[in-house]
């Protein structure tokens, strides 16, 4: 074997070592990322509920579940039936907060969350969000994506006028659920913040389930060990 | 046919370089001027494509048909790289359940079509493709 061979074997040996170290250190990391129950930081979520517009259930409840949503990525769009069916079944035990977070990548989502803005101006919010993902492949590669907002808003009873003039005036909203995404390390869609653990990705209905049973549980765990006035037991 | 074949050796590095050049700026047209922007296997494609303008320059400076034997493993990379990309957005190979968007473009998006199949993937498996056939007929042409 001619030297410049010994040489390029040697090379070729440490850059298959380097890859599968580095195969390995992914594979962990996306494990982590990806399995249930491992969220990847623990966040101080009163700023993601606080002034949230567009909730459902009681503020109260024992699990807070904050989304940040574009309104035209698959992804969210295949996440909402799950959502929904999440509210359907623990309703009382789940707060739910939609936070924006339109992608540059989608060229029409900062105007689909506008729409979903105007809609919310005239108590529809969720109903828009539904037609919207519903005709996702409709108006995503629309050039003119305000047409087919204006026919859903008819179709959910909006008042036409005043959705065509509001529509362009909701940009605040917006932008702040963005800027606030950002703050907390929002950096794909969906995310959920599940009490403050941040989840990147579609979470799974079984997935929430056993959150929810989790935190449940610590619940009842804290109520009986902290219990005062035991009753000594008769003799 | 044969006088085909000895035209084409005669001349391949020519065509090498044309396809090659025209792909580099059709490329930049896509990304700059339509503002498509570029996916990750995109740019691998690029950074195989564009080196070989330059190789194939100097080749042509110096009449070096040895160029094949540099430019046969970009291209053949290129190629495949280019046609993975194609069954990713063509085939169900793409995921059909969405897991995540992301801040980049996903590669499997088709941002650009004609007739239907001809998408940017496509042409640069064509280029890619092409250049590998023109540098195995100058490989042949020079063992003669």
């Amino acid at each position: 074997m001619s030297s410049e061979h010994k040489f390029l074997l040697g090379f070729a040996a440490v850059t298959v070592v380097i890859i599968l170290i580095g195969a390995f250190f992914l594979g962990k990391q996306s494990d982590s990322q990806q399995t249930s129950g491992q969220a990847q930081q623990t966040v101080d979520q009163s700023e993601l509920i606080s002034n949230a517009p567009h909730t459902v259930g009681d503020p109260g409840a024992a699990v807070v579940v904050v989304e940040f949503a574009d309104l035209q990525c698959p992804a969210c769009r295949s996440a909402d039936p799950i959502v929904h069916q999440l509210l359907e079944n623990y309703g009382e035990d789940v707060y739910y907060v939609f936070r924006h977070y339109p992608l540059s990548i989608h060229k029409n989502a900062k105007k689909a969350a506008q729409a979903a803005e105007a809609a919310a101006s005239q108590g529809k919010f969720f109903e828009m969000v539904e037609k919207l993902y519903a005709s996702q492949s409709d108006w995503q590669d629309s050039g003119n994506a305000q047409e087919h907002f204006e026919t859903y808003a008819a179709e959910i009873g909006l008042n036409i006028d005043q959705f065509k003039s509001e529509i362009n005036q909701f940009n605040d909203p917006i932008e702040s659920d963005f800027a606030l995404g950002n703050r907390f390390g929002v950096q794909s869609t969906p995310t959920f913040f599940i009490n403050g653990e941040r989840y990147s990705g579609v979470v799974q209905l079984a997935q929430f389930e056993q959150i929810i049973n989790s935190s449940k549980e610590k619940t009842n765990g804290a109520n009986t060990s902290e219990s005062p006035d035991q009753q000594p037991v008769e003799d | 046919m044969k006088n085909n074949y000895r035209l084409l050796s005669k001349y391949a590095i020519h065509i090498a370089f044309s396809i090659a050049w025209l792909s580099t700026l059709g490329s930049l047209y896509f990304s700059q001027i339509l503002k498509l922007v570029p996916c990750e296997l995109c740019w691998f494609q690029r950074i195989l494509m564009y080196p070989l303008v330059i190789l194939f320059t100097v080749a042509l400076v110096r009449k070096d048909k040895n160029v094949a034997y540099y430019a046969l493993p970009m291209s053949t990379i290129g190629a495949g790289i280019a046609t993975y990309q194609y069954l990713l957005q063509m085939t169900p190979l793409k995921e059909t359940t969405p897991f995540q968007c992301n801040l980049s473009t996903p590669c499997s998006e088709i941002q650009f079509s004609l007739l239907g199949f001809i998408t940017i993937p496509f042409l640069s498996f064509a280029a890619f493709a092409t250049i590998s056939i023109l540098m195995i007929i100058l490989i042949k042409s020079k063992v003669k």
